[in-house]
């Protein structure tokens, strides 16, 4: 299994998840071949300044992709997963912005054409890699423990390609298969606030706070995520609430249950320790 | 097969302010007075008024027309009154070709000069076509004094009896064990706060005694065939495994059936029925129906018998069958209904996750005396609710569900807030987008009950979850909307969510169109044949709409329909005949080859195969002019006149030149 | 600028007609995390801007609050991409100077795009400096954050420099609008 990968600028200083996902990739026999000289996509940043250029940015991302044989492309963050396939959609409707964008990319000799997949690697590790594979390597040691997901908000949308826009499943599916336990809650798809945590940080903590109530109450012991944001988001917002919910990479806990020791994981560069929870279990 | 003197007029139509500015109506004039064989072109604002008339019919007197052509609007209104102008003149009025240069021009076309233009060539088409038309003549029948009523809610029975009072034998098809329909679940009905049972059961009882109706529940309608006047039609009683004509109805077999825990349809699921069931204490009939699925002697074949063992009257027969019962009918009446919104798919609303959250016609069943609760408006709890919201436009409005808005819902959702006041005091937070009381004393209901202290909040509701504000609030419901007024966020947290679900077409109700054929308009409601001048009338002579099934309305609506649709049809029947279609199938015999091909492709069974003389005939009466055999005929045998070959070769010709 | 024109100009944008079709029913305020921060809210710009008054629309401080977390575009009954219509505000109020001054998220923005031009590529700690500059407070109350950080070897100041830094540098500045074609 090979696909083109952007990481994008968050993935490198996120709390173990570069390790965590090199760890799966080398026991399922994943290759993400890095996009030589990517750039960052741009963001909800890039749109609401200047259109054109959003979309050269992240052009280039696809050009890079085809020049080295990918139209498939594979992300690990929600907003770069999402900047992305919303790029892909109006480029492959507009052709005449992308003939213009081409016209800048001959500079570096590059050039994009058509369509691009872009995926998530949540969807890599649940569609593309058989279930048999996770369960013949799964040890028992988590088993039953109770994960709230969250999917954080621009993960589904707009178009609920993947999967449902407000009640999404698959990371609660993808989490079963690994033998814990998904507990059903109402704040899979309820905006955390990370792009404006710094500015605002007063009323998105707000947010974050709502988050954590929910799944406590629910009774989820750890918030697992899909995308450096919403992770560091509700990482380093927890401060000052008592008894704060760890929030691992779901990379992380799927490591942990395929056996991989929590160091080899990133996991202590989590704000919030997981280490009570991990000795308490294992 | 042309005259030798063709004569053909041509009259262009203005339409008022529809046709006229946007084609250039003298430049049509000019250019139909150069075609072959026109005698005369002339122009008018309005053709189908008695004038435009007139003018046709004089100059067919003196000026010797043997041919008509008017270019106006749509055949589908003004075919008739023109025909009828010529035949009146003394000329067949299938001489007459009608062009439509209203829909397929002035109101489709954006540039003057093309607008005219396709007028012209429209025209020059009708031209063509005119001059080889066959006069084409039609038989008086005689009607069937019976009408056929499909569906027995409010709508079938109002038409039901009407038709019946004034002498018409009336079969009435429904499709539950019990007529009645969505009014047999409500208590009380807005504006004027009636309850439904009082005004609704004597209707019922009154269908079921009728000396000229004939009731047939549990029953659908699987073949509709003939036309206007002559309609055959095929009905399924299915079995109810109980018979009608011992059953006293005592009830007794309900006490004993041993299997209790199904879900009850009539009681929206909140309740349970048992395996022989009435659906409600006032079913009309009274017969019970034993479910084939639930009961254990039928679905697993076990012992049991406990109905028949107490049964007195000897009524239960599990070796009931399946019976078809064929009836000739000169009308039909179709009223199959509506069905609401399954809002499951508005995840954000909650339904189906969160168990105090209603749709309305559970609300209707909570609040009614006959219901679960006995009319006590409590939550699973068993407690009252303190606090209550009340969501208009769920489905409705909203291009990604039902892009239309359900026309009851405003007026249902006041009278649930009434209701919850009334009877348990709590507060009533009402959701709604815009207020929708167009209706005598609608408006009044509305003031009266934001006198009673509902807070209505102008805002569609964004969604409903559990996740609270206040810790106090745990376990409770959070509404979340911007009252667009005050352009404040709102969160309120309340114990019961009513949503006021949308109405769509009843489930089967594209197969009933199908079977009567009628159209459905993009939403899957019946099509009237027009929308304000002929309501309840559709384009098949012969069958009629009235209630929901044409589109969301209100009781009194309902019945006023229901009322003109049982007027016209008496109408109909009362005139005793009807004339055949004239654009039917005509096979030729000296061409088939007798291959009965079109035997296979005529829906209607039209077609015998004459075996004496080896070829296939049509059968006049049968023949709808489908044209499928014409299509289908390899031997170029069978053609549907007034659309031979030639008549539909020259028209196109003429446009492409 | 007249408002007559600019309201030309808005309703001449991709998506800009679309708003006509805005039943003014509030789901987009109502669903929108950060509606409590907002002046007016989406539904309320949609109604100024069909009303024609393009200052009060363009100076807001609504399109810049918002987060794209696409709630309100989920939602909305009349399928309006309110996200897009977000976007091409906060474009024209920078292309016609009307940024509100008072708001944060622009200078945010800025720092971000700084970035990205000198590198290609951002790293937090740069925007954080980029933006720092100009929202002293802020920065200082992430200090103690980025103390932590480090603690934990997650604290990169230059992210990698990229190659093709000098080619997304020399990009021009596009039309900020794009419009409808
Ligand atoms: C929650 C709610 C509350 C309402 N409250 C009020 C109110 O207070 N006042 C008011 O004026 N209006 C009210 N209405 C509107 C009212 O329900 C309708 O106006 C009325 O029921 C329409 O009657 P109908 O006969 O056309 O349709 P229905 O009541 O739907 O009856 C249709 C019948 O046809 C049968 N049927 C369907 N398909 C077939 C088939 N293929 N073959 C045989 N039979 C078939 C069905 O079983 C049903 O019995 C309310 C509506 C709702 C949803
Ligand atoms: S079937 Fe027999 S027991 Fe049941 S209601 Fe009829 S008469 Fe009574
Ligand atoms: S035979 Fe069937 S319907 Fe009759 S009592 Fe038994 S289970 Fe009920
Ligand atoms: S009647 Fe009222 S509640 Fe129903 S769809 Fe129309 S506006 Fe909405
Ligand atoms: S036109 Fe032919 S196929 Fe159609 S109904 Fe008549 S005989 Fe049957
Ligand atoms: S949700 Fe859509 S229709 Fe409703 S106010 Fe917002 S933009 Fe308008
Ligand atoms: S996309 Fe923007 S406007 Fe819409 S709900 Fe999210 S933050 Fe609010």
């Amino acid at each position: 299994m090979k696909y083109g990968f952007f990481p994008g600028c968050s993935y490198n200083s996120a709390a173990g998840y570069r390790q965590s996902v090199d760890a799966i990739n080398r026991l399922m026999g994943i290759d993400l071949v890095e996009i030589p000289d990517w750039n960052c996509c741009g963001a909800t940043a890039f749109f609401s300044l200047d259109e054109f250029k959003a979309l050269a940015l992240t052009a280039r991302l696809f050009a890079l992709a085809q020049a080295s044989g990918f139209r498939e492309i594979v992300t690990v963050c929600n907003a770069c997963y999402t900047t992305l396939r919303k790029a892909n959609q109006i480029l492959s409707s507009n052709p005449e912005t992308v003939s213009r964008i081409n016209e800048e990319l001959s500079k570096e000799s590059l050039l994009m054409e058509g369509d691009f997949s872009v995926r998530h690697y949540l969807d890599v590790l649940y569609n593309d890699v058989p279930a048999e594979k996770w369960s013949e390597n799964l040890t028992e040691r988590l088993k039953d423990y109770e994960v709230a997901c969250y999917y954080g908000c621009q993960f589904t949308r707009p178009w609920g390609d993947i999967d449902h826009m407000e009640q999404p499943t698959i990371l609660d599916r993808f989490i079963e298969r690994l033998g814990f336990l998904p507990v059903d809650h109402s704040a899979r798809t309820i905006c955390c606030g990370a792009s404006h945590a710094i500015s605002y940080a007063k009323e998105c903590g707000l947010l974050i706070s709502r988050i954590i109530r929910e799944v406590r109450a629910k009774g989820g012991r750890v918030i697992t995520t899909i995308c450096p944001l919403c992770q560091f988001n509700l990482d380093s917002g927890q401060k000052g609430i008592r008894n704060p919910i760890p929030v691992p990479f779901f990379t992380q806990l799927a490591g942990l249950a395929l056996g991989i020791n929590a160091s080899e994981l990133g996991l202590d560069k989590l704000l919030v320790p997981i280490n009570r929870i991990l000795s308490r279990k294992l | 097969m042309k005259y030798d003197k063709l004569k053909i007029g041509v009259y262009i139509c203005h339409c008022g302010m529809n046709i006229a500015p946007k084609v250039d109506v003298e430049a049509v004039v000019e250019f139909a007075k150069e075609l072959d064989h026109v005698a005369i072109a002339r122009e008018y604002k309005f053709m189908c008024s008695n004038p435009g008339q007139e003018l046709i019919k004089n100059d067919i007197k003196e000026l010797g027309l043997n041919r008509v052509v008017v270019a106006s609007c749509s055949p589908r209104m003004h075919e008739p009154t023109f025909r009828k102008a010529c035949e009146k003149a003394g000329i067949n009025p299938h001489y007459f070709q009608m062009a439509n240069i209203r829909e397929h021009s002035s109101w489709v076309t954006k540039d003057s000069k093309e607008a005219t233009a396709k007028a012209k060539d429209l025209v020059a088409a009708a031209v063509a076509r005119v001059a080889y038309h066959r006069p084409l003549h039609s038989r008086e029948m005689a009607v069937k004094k019976s009408i056929l009523v499909i569906g027995g809610g409010i709508a079938g029975m109002q038409s039901a009896i009407s038709a019946a009072d004034s002498g018409y034998k009336v079969y009435l098809v429904e499709r539950e064990p019990s007529i009645g329909g969505h009014m047999a679940k409500f208590d009380k009905t807005f504006p004027t706060l009636d309850c439904a049972a009082c005004i609704m059961t004597p209707k019922m009882v009154t269908v079921g005694q009728h000396e000229n109706i004939e009731l047939l529940t549990y029953s659908e309608v699987v073949s509709l065939e003939g036309f206007v006047g002559n309609f055959k039609a095929k009905i399924l009683k299915k079995p109810r495994y109980v018979d009608e004509d011992k059953c006293t109805g005592c009830g007794v077999c309900m006490e004993k059936c041993p299997i209790k825990k199904i879900p009850s349809e009539f009681n929206e699921r909140l309740s349970n029925r048992t395996a022989i069931y009435s659906p409600f204490p006032q079913a009309v009939p009274k017969t019970p129906v034993i479910d084939p699925e639930r009961c254990r002697v039928l679905a697993k074949n076990k012992r049991c018998g406990a109905c028949e063992k107490f049964c007195d009257a000897g009524a239960i027969d599990f070796e009931q069958k399946p019976m078809y019962l064929d009836i000739e009918v000169g009308a039909v009446i179709v009223s199959t209904g509506f069905k609401t919104i399954d809002p499951t798919s508005l995840v954000n609303y909650g339904y189906g996750r969160y168990p105090e959250v209603y749709t309305s016609l559970e609300f209707e069943r909570l609040n009614n005396a006959t219901g679960p609760t006995s009319g006590k408006i409590l939550m699973k709890s068993g407690k009252p609710p303190e606090k209550v919201a009340i969501i208009h436009c769920v489905g409705s409005r909203d291009v990604r569900y039902r892009k239309y808005c359900s026309r009851v819902c405003c007026m249902y959702s006041i009278k649930f807030a009434h209701l919850v006041r009334e009877k348990t005091g709590a507060e009533v937070w009402e959701f709604y987008i815009d207020i929708r009381s167009p209706g005598k004393l609608y408006e009044e209901f509305y003031s009266r009950v934001q006198e009673e202290g509902v807070h209505f909040v102008r805002g569609r509701v964004a969604e409903v979850t559990d996740i609270p504000d206040n810790q106090e609030d745990f376990g409770r419901l959070t509404v979340v909307a911007e009252n667009t007024l005050t352009r404040q966020p709102k969160r309120i947290p309340v114990d019961m969510v009513i949503l006021s679900v949308g109405l769509e077409p009843a489930d089967g109700s594209e197969d009933v169109a199908r079977l009567v054929g009628v159209s459905t308009d993009g939403d899957g409601w019946l099509t009237e044949l027009h929308a304000k001048l002929a309501p309840v009338a559709t384009p098949t002579g012969g069958i009629f709409l009235a209630g929901c099934c044409q589109g969301p309305k209100d009781i009194p609506d309902t019945v006023a329909q229901a009322m003109a649709a049982a007027g016209e049809a008496a109408s109909l029947l009362s005139k005793g005949t009807v004339s055949t279609r004239t654009e039917i199938s005509y096979i030729d015999p000296d061409l088939c080859a007798g291959c009965q091909t079109c035997l296979n492709v005529c829906a209607y069974s039209a077609i015998q195969f004459d075996a004496g003389r080896g070829v296939s005939v049509v059968n006049e009466v049968l023949c709808q002019g489908c044209g499928s055999c014409s299509a289908a005929c390899p031997s170029g045998a069978a053609s549907v006149k007034h659309f031979t070959d030639k008549q539909v070769m020259e028209e196109m010709e003429a446009i492409l030149n | 600028m007249d408002e007559k024109k600019l309201q030309n100009i808005f309703y001449n944008t991709s998506y800009g007609k679309k708003i006509l079709k805005c039943i003014q029913c509030g789901t987009c305020s109502a669903s929108c995390p950060l509606t409590g921060l907002m002046e007016h809210g989406p539904r309320e710009l949609f109604a100024l801007i069909r009303d024609g008054d393009m200052e009060l629309a363009l100076r807001s401080e609504t399109p810049w609050y918002c987060v794209s977390c696409y709630q309100c575009v989920v939602r909305c009954p009349q399928e309006i991409p309110v996200i897009d219509l977000m976007y091409c505000l906060k474009r024209m109020s920078r292309e016609y100077d009307m940024v509100p001054v008072s708001h944060k998220i622009p200078d945010l923005y800025r720092a971000f795009s700084q970035a990205v031009d000198h590198h290609g590529r951002i790293s937090e700690a740069m925007v954080m400096a980029n933006y720092g500059i100009l929202h002293p407070v802020d920065a200082f109350k992430n200090i103690s954050m980025a103390l932590e950080l480090l603690k934990r070897k997650r604290l990169e100041f230059f992210p990698r420099q990229i190659i093709g830094r000098r080619w997304v540098a020399q990009l021009p500045a596009g039309e900020k609008v794009r419009k409808n074609t």
